[in-house]
């Protein structure tokens, strides 16, 4: 115990010493500018942000990218808010309510809402990890290949979520995912696979160039076809407004059940590896609805939809730090950014991190309470300033983005094969858009697809080839049963409902 | 021109213009880090390619080497570390770079050299130039400390002892190639996230053994927190950070006191020979004379790791090389087996 207490106290110093809590505030305003840009979501800037942490320590890196993350989900709900499209996919739930409240000059209290439900969100999910790392210290152990498997199906069974009700196109997504993720050297059977002699490709398809060309150069092409500029047609903004962000606050604190309710479906789901922000956005939002005594007034201004989504979405970011941690497995799209950090700086999560850099740990935690705490503040104080990023032309953003996209590819490996890796995935990534498929379900399967193989074959090893090892243990079994439940629970539930 | 009738730059234009910049800023990013001639050498920056991760014993060892390899070469100029993460790519990147002593980098041995033996790589080092032995890892059999494992011969009688690595490297072909000569019935899982990644296996009970070198930080730990204990350390001494785990040699397997990582450096094929001693004594004079960089070893906490530098000259280097082909090629049922 006394280990965990140093461990906080040397991440505060270590927060808060300086330069390094400057990026927290550097980590934070890229975060909310770049969540305020629609498409452009925190995964995109700490991809692009990753290969200049190089020349900050491991512990300045890791305040960066966090604080990118937590500011980006409060900045996507200032667009979702103010001008109804989710700055990130996660704030898609915000728009229901958020914007109807805009137009009937709610802007400052819908506002604030979103702020005071994000940071509280996000301690909330916070608190429950730290309340989890002592116990964390001997799960690491109860996870072995065989329940890896089954966390890496379970993600990619979140498949059928992603598509927007269309199943077909997400299969068909998430299996050409699958098809990147088991190209290169597979040392278990020992098989070169997909790679057409090619010798970039033994070692399989780099994925953060990949995740740079997928959504920061197919974002920088979907708005190159674009006139004008991203705003939208209608005029917006927090102008008259009768009600103030202090009636947003005290909303939240009004409704300690509702927000404890979205907080922790947001914490569970988000620690969930693979599952994503949307899911968690929805169910908050779902539970909302189902739980009102006007479930009608939803989607025409309910600050209770505000309240659940943004509870939801800071809360799965604070939640999806744990398995990234404990187990190595990320659990969501910026998880996989920030476990590359991790591994590019020489920090090893697992065993490593929780037993001898348990201060990063805190460290992280420490930098995303204080990013929410900040932005949320600062964020009431500059909205409407913020929102001017949104009138900008795409003819001084698109230069931008690619510019730091080839770039950023090019640094990670100082490799030109990268730099065609992002090139060729931004062409697929907008195909991919413009063909109604969805990114998300190609990620899953990139990203759960080695996991979910290399654990399969470890498992059979460890078996002998048994495949009882996949249900004879005690949490595969529970997992295995959550598993099944995912997928046939909503369709039984659909059934019922029609 | 094309444009706008006014004179203004078209939005088509325009983007096609971003379009161009973009690949043109590509091609000269690149061509700005490639290196070029100089009339003095050295004259201008040293790379130095780490086809390892930034963050382990490659990394470690490149950023302090070429941190204070700099004041020992003739002219002032800086040595800069480039980490591919790609054993493959950054060997054949060292092969076929320009042959002017500004591209140096890692040779590791037997890891590229048994690569190089089972597939068909995209390198040749037995062409490339030789600077430097910097340091030399003997490897070891290691076992969780409640193992039931308690000597060497409890191995060798078992009907199969199960052993865990990241697979593709070095750790998969010395732990292949040492329990094959030791007649241990050896079953392979690989898939582990470094040498980390492959204790933290064997520790929660996914196997029962693995091969890697005591001087590699994370066995270091587990060794010195009683997690793990060696069966053997394939070297001539015991090791100060398990003196009681016998030696190889004393085991009577004197073949195998040599099984280890060398940390070779070297540069693509042609380097001129003034060039490359040049380089080596600049590497050499770093590791056994500077207290600095000593001083810097020891503040980077890898202490252990540090014990290993035993830099050796270019002819000593060839001759670990070459060994190192020898031993594969006896070998290469085993490697195929593998890699």
């Amino acid at each position: 115990m006394s280990g965990t207490v140093q461990a906080v106290l040397a991440a505060l110093s270590t927060v808060f010493a300086w330069p390094t809590i400057l990026f927290v505030f550097l980590g934070a305003l890229i975060g909310v500018v770049t969540g305020v840009i629609p498409g452009l979501g925190g995964a995109v800037a700490m991809v692009l942000l990753l290969p200049f942490t190089f020349v900050l320590s491991p512990a300045q890196a890791m305040v960066l990218l966090v604080s990118v993350m937590g500011g980006t989900a409060f900045g996507g709900s200032l667009t979702a808010i103010l001008v109804n499209i989710p700055g990130t996919p996660p704030n898609t739930a915000t728009c229901f309510d958020g914007y109807p409240m805009t137009k009937e000059g709610r802007a400052d209290e819908a506002i604030g809402i979103s702020a005071t439900a994000s940071a509280l969100g996000a301690v909330f999910g916070l608190v429950i990890i730290v309340a989890m790392v002592p116990v964390a210290r001997q799960t690491i152990f109860l996870f072995q290949p065989p329940e890896f498997f089954w966390l890496a199906v379970g993600g990619l069974t979140v498949v059928a979520t992603v598509g927007r009700g269309n199943l077909y196109r997400s299969l068909v997504s998430a299996g050409f995912g699958l098809m990147l993720g088991f190209v290169g050297f597979q040392g278990q059977v020992t098989a070169t696979r997909y790679t057409y002699d090619i010798a970039y490709l033994w070692k399989g398809i780099s994925v953060l160039p990949l995740l740079i060309g997928l959504f920061a150069v197919t974002e920088a092409i979907r708005l190159g076809l674009r006139d004008d500029s991203i705003e939208v047609d209608e005029a917006t903004g927090p102008s008259g407004d009768r009600r103030s962000w202090l009636d947003g606050v005290k909303h939240v604190l009004a409704h300690p059940v509702l927000f404890l309710r979205a907080a922790g479906s947001g914490t569970i789901i988000g620690m969930i590896p693979g599952v994503g922000g949307m899911l968690a956005n929805f169910v908050a939002y779902a539970q909302a609805v189902k739980t009102s005594d006007d479930p009608d007034s939803f989607g025409r201004g309910n600050p209770s939809g505000v309240l659940a989504s943004e509870a939801s979405n800071d809360a799965k970011d604070a939640g999806a730090i744990l398995p990234t941690v404990v187990l190595g497995i990320p659990g969501s799209v910026s998880m996989v950014v920030l476990l590359s950090g991790f591994l590019l700086h020489g920090v090893t999560p697992g065993r490593q991190l929780l037993n001898e850099n348990l201060d990063i740990l805190f460290t992280i935690i420490v930098a995303l309470l204080i990013t929410n705490l900040v932005v949320s503040g600062l964020g009431i104080v500059t909205s409407r300033y913020l929102i001017r990023i949104t009138r900008l032309s795409t003819d001084l953003l698109v230069p931008f983005v690619l510019v730091f996209s080839v770039s950023g590819a090019y640094v990670i490996n100082r490799s030109v094969g990268d730099v065609a890796v992002t090139l060729l995935f931004g062409l697929i990534g907008f195909a991919i858009v413009a063909f109604d498929y969805s990114r998300i379900a190609v990620v899953l399967g990139v990203i759960l697809g080695p996991i979910a193989e290399t654990a399969f074959h470890q498992s059979l090893a460890i078996s002998n080839g048994d495949p009882a090892i996949f249900v004879t243990r005690p949490i595969s079994l529970v997992l295995v049963a959550l598993v099944v439940a995912s997928l046939v629970v909503p369709p039984l539930r659909r059934a019922r409902a029609a | 021109m094309d444009g706008n009738p006014d004179g203004t730059f078209g939005r088509r234009q325009y983007l096609k213009a971003t379009a161009g910049a973009v690949a043109t800023g590509s091609v000269g990013l690149t061509g700005c880090l490639s290196a070029g001639e100089g009339e003095d050498f050295p004259s201008e920056t040293i790379t130095w390619i780490n086809p390892s991760s930034g963050g382990g014993g490659y990394g470690a060892f490149a950023q302090g080497i070429s941190k204070h390899a700099p004041e020992h070469l003739p002219n002032d100029v800086e040595m800069s570390v480039t980490s591919v993460n790609d054993w493959i790519q950054g060997t054949s990147r060292i092969h076929r770079a320009d042959a002017d002593g500004y591209t140096i980098g890692w040779i590791d041995v037997p890891g590229a050299v048994g690569n190089q033996v089972a597939k068909d790589v995209p390198y040749d080092l037995k062409e490339c130039t030789l600077l430097n032995r910097v340091a030399f890892h003997p490897f070891s059999i290691a076992v969780p400390a409640d193992s039931e494992y308690e000597s060497l011969e409890d191995m060798q009688a078992a009907d199969e002892v199960t052993f865990g690595s990241p697979g593709g490297g070095v750790a998969s072909i010395l732990g292949a190639v040492s329990t094959d000569a030791l007649d241990i019935p050896m079953k392979l899982i690989t898939g582990y996230s470094g040498s980390n990644g492959t204790i933290t296996g064997m520790l929660r009970g996914d196997f029962e053994a693995v091969s890697l070198p005591p001087s590699t930080p994370p066995m270091t730990k587990a060794l010195k927190n009683d997690e793990i204990r060696l069966i053997v350390l394939f070297a001539q001494q015991r090791s100060e950070l398990a003196p009681d785990a016998p030696t190889a040699a004393e085991l009577g397997y004197d073949d195998l006191t040599g099984t280890g990582l060398n940390r070779l450096v070297g540069g693509p094929p042609g380097i001129d020979d003034d060039r490359a001693d040049v380089l080596s004594e600049a590497i050499e004079e770093t590791i056994a004379s500077d207290g600095e960089f000593r001083q810097w070893a020891k503040d980077k906490a890898k202490h252990a790791l540090f014990t290993t530098l035993k830099p050796e000259g270019r002819e000593a280097a060839r001759e670990i090389l070459d060994q190192g082909f020898e031993n594969m090629r006896a070998n290469e049922d085993i490697l195929e087996q593998h890699l």
